[in-house]
């Protein structure tokens, strides 16, 4: 996968995470390529790409760092995982993956996404169709917790 | 997102005859009908409604119209989108501002928002002051 399409939601990412959430720290991992299937933390939000390119996004996190992200970005405390807690990271993934595309499609592509899906359950495996076999997934180290991003695409 | 409830909220939101402007908050985001909210009340708006979509916005609406100044209209939305909404939204009562909200800067969609009627567009993640600049601006335009 062309290191193209990585770049903006690394931008992305960082760029929104500064913005919705002030206090938080960003240190970037080492990429690496992975199979399929994705092997689920504890909470994945998926957001589909469709246009000139095909794919998806998914931000991989556990529950425990869903439920710090989403209190600091209401400015509340959650205890437990619940809808505003997907909600809040639901719209966490939009956000990022929409800076994504408008980074790639102010570069000439023609993309747009679908609205955020939520899985829940530690271990969860998620499967691409089979021209998604290999992704490439990002650690990204905050102080609220690690979030996986992990991307597939492939050119049509 | 940091909601400060110091800002000079009377600015906006009172009308010139000293009552206040009403707002509908439509989106599909639980996170964001919330933090939306939170934003224009501390503005001194007043939120008299929410939906969740484009269909219940126009339902929903027209059963309120004429208590609304203002329209917070995300764009993806389930069953009927923000674009397809907006011009049966405008019909229902032409002098509601609307302001579009999303979470991609596509200029092919802004520019339909406006043709369709929009006042403003605003990308998030946004910053409250960016917000309040826009609903002064968009309030105080004919």
């Amino acid at each position: 996968m062309d290191v193209e399409y990585i770049n903006p939601f690394l931008v992305s990412i960082r760029n929104v995470l500064h913005e919705i959430i002030p206090e938080i720290q960003i240190q970037r991992g080492q990429l690496a390529k992975r199979n399929a299937p994705m092997v689920s933390l504890g909470c994945a939000s998926l957001v589909g790409i469709v246009g000139s390119i095909e794919g998806r996004v998914v931000l991989d996190m556990t529950k425990e760092t869903a439920i710090a992200i989403a209190g600091a970005m209401n400015d509340e405390t959650f205890t437990q995982f619940d809808f505003m807690v997907s909600s809040t990271i639901n719209e966490m993934a939009n956000m990022i993956c929409g800076g994504a595309i408008t980074i790639l499609n102010n570069m000439g592509k023609h993309l747009d996404i679908s609205a955020p899906t939520i899985f829940v359950g530690k271990d969860l495996e998620l499967y691409d169709s089979n021209l998604l076999k290999e992704a490439v997934v990002v650690p990204i180290h905050t102080n609220f917790g690690d979030i996986f991003v992990n991307v597939a695409i492939r050119n049509h | 997102m940091i909601i400060n409830t110091n800002i000079e909220k009377m600015l906006i939101g009172t009308k010139s005859d000293g009552s206040p402007v009403n707002a509908f908050i439509v989106d599909d985001s639980v996170f964001m009908v919330k933090t939306i909210k939170r934003m224009l009340e501390s503005f001194g708006l007043v939120v008299v409604g929410t939906a969740s979509d484009g269909e219940e916005a126009v339902v929903k609406v027209a059963e309120v119209s004429s208590q609304i100044d203002l329209i917070t209209l995300d764009i993806s939305m389930p069953k009927k989108d923000g674009l397809t909404a907006l011009p049966e939204l405008i019909r229902i009562n032409p002098k509601m501002k609307v302001v579009m909200v999303s979470a991609m800067g596509d200029k092919d969609k802004v520019k339909q928002a406006i043709i369709s009627g929009a006042k403003h567009f605003v990308i998030k993640p946004f910053k409250q002051e960016k917000v309040f600049d826009i609903i002064r601006w968009v309030m105080e335009k004919d």
